[in-house]
């Protein structure tokens, strides 16, 4: 078992512009840490520099103690598992699992061993004569699996590894992988483009944007106090609204305001924005769906922070309802309580939960704090 | 058709006993050894008399004495076979002539089947890597893996997917790339091209592939498979000279040569065209606001004096930047 350690770690190809820009982290030894961020900002190709896949154009890399840019990929005692989950199709399932240690001339009692405890933790040991062909996609991913912990590495490396499978296999594997960890006590990285994955596998979340880290920080951290208006927008679904504004001071109080909606900034809120001289200036409001509120109790204690609009969309979630509404210019997203009976096309009151409102800046997009 | 290992063992044994090959220094193999050469090379050299490249680095002892046996005894039978490896370099390698067919039928490769060529370049002269290719196809190769002038050439036959279900194919890509990263080898380039139904395309086919992997290269340094639906574009810029590129480059973008921004620009234009122009689609898909999104097209317009919400601009301002990606590796290289 060993930690990670990236040392400002940058990649590029030929002249162009770097893929990943100088990327410092230490991963503590079994930590499950979660690469996460859209497609093409170079969560992957940082997975791929700690496999060894990819050269490293600038910086250090450590696996534990050693320093890995010039080793091998087959020697850095890691295992990867891909999204394709990949099996030999003539192969049935022992041989699938125990081929990696064939290769490298592992005694023959050994790879048994190592095969069937496998099997057994992945809970495959009765699947061990088939061939992939006869296997669901659930069955194949946990072969994948098995081909990675009889290797016993000191570091996983999964890549997207659920995305091929259905929603409902997704849910359960998830769960699988993330026992699989407490039981191997391991460390992962775990590359995803899906932030539920994100928020309910890892340990810490790194959010990757455009090469660069945006954020390092376990999923609460990360989800009640996002960095920025990227990471506030790319966590969270449906996503945070964000309605772009200014600050005005009237009469001692702060007033965010948008067209229509004017809307009175808690005291301690204002504190901050007030001394990093925000006032007079254009922001961006950002607010959870969640935290918009359609009962009564909310808008009788909040009457400054209310705003009237229509809703263009009402999806019933059963537990809860989705509006999809319209203020002035603005689109806003509401997650309310499932029993409200509110319609498309209804005239609808609601209020902002302003302890749980975020402010950025309007050029930087870095959060106000 | 040998399966188990140590059958295998104990044939050998019996052979090299029989011959008389067996060193003083090995005995014999003890049952439970693994067997470093697949079985499937054995018995498809013993069962297709043909010739076997196995790298002999890799094995030792008597299974080193055994291939070697075969090798002498195949290299006996290719004095009464055509060569087949060099008869299947020959068709790929040049235009097609009636003679290649008949001759290939007459080694069992019938004219009637798909093929699926599958091309490899890797940077590894050990070739470590053959098993596992072998391995991850096995019955569906038609015979052994060629190396072709650097490129190394998996012919898979009988290919039971719809030849228009490119997904598939891209699945089986994908599926044999990650099989060989799982096992540490990064070193190679993969191109896949639409099956084949006659023995008159396997000439052009090769050939295509072989320009997918160049041109894929060239542009597209960060990737490691190409399809040949995927790179017309980049195939027929590679063709381009250099020096028509540049002039290309400068009537498009003007003067100003390798800015960091066009990399930029590269990624969010690719976007910009598949989203048909859309801002809000095209913000939403970069995960940027669209305010960000119209800066980067305004400030491109005020360096180029382009104007990429304009349909054919945005095309030709994609191909400068294709081929400025491309003209930057180069440079490097």
């Amino acid at each position: 078992m060993a930690g990670i350690k990236f040392n400002h770690i940058k990649k590029s190809y030929g002249n162009n512009a770097l893929t990943v820009k100088d990327f410092h982290l230490d991963v503590p030894d079994k930590e499950f840490l979660v690469l996460v961020g859209p497609s093409g900002c170079g969560k992957s190709t940082t997975l791929r520099m700690i496999a060894g896949l990819e050269e490293i154009s600038d910086g250090e890399l450590f696996i534990g103690d050693r320093m890995v840019n010039d080793v091998a990929p087959k020697d850095r005692d890691i295992a990867m598992v891909f999204q394709n989950y990949a099996l030999y199709p003539h192969m049935n399932v022992y041989d699938n699992m125990a081929f990696g240690l064939k290769l490298r001339k592992f005694p023959k009692a050994e790879i048994d061993k190592r095969v069937k405890d496998a099997a057994k933790i992945l809970d495959i040991d009765h699947l061990l004569d088939r061939k992939p062909k006869a296997l669901s996609g659930g069955q194949r991913q946990r072969v994948a699996l098995g081909r990675a912990i009889v290797r016993e590495p000191q570091v996983f490396l999964m890549d997207e590894p659920l995305s091929n499978l259905d929603a409902k296999l997704r849910v359960q594997m998830r769960t699988e992988i993330s026992k699989l960890h407490k039981r191997l006590e391991t460390t992962i990285v775990y590359v995803t483009h899906d932030q539920t994955e994100a928020m309910t596998m890892g340990d810490r979340i790194v959010v990757m944007y455009d090469g660069i880290i945006q954020q390092v920080a376990t999923p609460q951290e990360i989800y009640n106090h996002p960095a920025n208006r990227f990471v506030a927008g790319f966590i969270g679904s449906p996503a945070m609204n964000f309605l772009n504004g200014t600050l005005v001071e009237d009469n001692r109080s702060l007033y965010f305001k948008n067209g229509s909606i004017s809307i009175q900034i808690p005291e301690g809120k204002a504190k901050i924005l007030r001394a990093q001289n925000y006032i007079g200036q254009e922001v961006i409001f950002g607010i959870r769906p969640e935290d918009i509120h359609d009962e009564l109790i909310f808008l009788e204690s909040a009457p400054n922070a209310t705003f009237t609009s229509t809703i263009d969309v009402a999806e019933n979630m059963g537990s809860e309802l989705y509006l999809y509404l319209t203020s002035g210019e603005n689109s806003i997203t509401a997650r309310v309580k499932g029993r409200s009976e509110l319609k498309r096309g209804q005239s609808v009151k609601l209020a902002f939960d302003m302890n749980k409102c975020h402010f950025f800046d309007a050029k930087s997009e870095i959060a106000i704090r | 058709m040998i399966n188990d290992d140590d059958l295998l063992i104990q044939q050998i044994n019996e052979i090299l006993h029989q011959q008389g090959k067996l060193s003083s220094n090995h005995n014999s193999l003890e049952p439970g050894t693994y067997i470093a050469c697949p079985e499937r090379m054995i018995s498809f050299a013993l069962n297709h008399k043909t010739c076997l490249s196995y790298p002999m680095e890799s094995v030792s002892g008597p299974i080193a004495q055994f291939i070697s046996l075969l090798i002498t005894m195949n290299n006996k039978t290719r004095d009464q076979h055509p060569n087949l490896e060099s008869l299947i370099l020959k068709v790929l390698n040049e235009p097609y002539s009636p003679g290649f067919e008949a001759e290939l039928e007459k080694l069992g490769y019938s004219s009637e089947n798909t093929y699926l060529p599958i091309l490899i370049k890797f940077d590894d002269p050990q070739e470590e890597w053959r098993p596992i290719v072998e391995d991850y196809f096995a019955n569906q190769m038609i015979g052994a893996l060629m190396n072709c002038l650097g490129y190394f050439l998996i012919p898979l036959n009988e290919f039971s997917l719809d030849a228009e279900d490119k997904r598939a194919i891209e699945e089986l890509g994908n599926g044999l790339a990650d099989i060989l990263y799982e096992e540490g080898f990064d070193k190679m380039i993969l191109s896949l091209t639409e099956p084949v139904n006659s023995i008159k395309d396997w000439h052009s086919s090769f050939g295509q592939a072989k320009t997918i992997i160049q041109a894929g290269q060239y542009f597209h340094p960060e990737e490691r498979i190409f399809f040949s639906w995927n790179t017309p574009l980049e195939m027929m810029l590679f063709k381009l000279p250099q020096e028509e590129s540049r002039s290309f480059i400068r009537f498009i973008l003007g003067a100003k040569e390798s800015d960091p921004f066009y990399s930029e620009m590269y990624h969010t234009l690719k976007v910009f065209l598949q989203e048909n122009l859309n801002v809000s689609e095209t913000a939403r898909k970069l995960f940027i606001h669209r305010n960000t999104l119209i800066y980067r097209l305004e400030k491109f317009k005020a360096e180029t004096g382009r104007d990429v919400r304009i349909g054919h601009v945005a095309f030709l301002v994609y191909l400068a930047l294709l081929l400025e990606k491309g003209l930057q590796q180069n440079d490097q290289i």
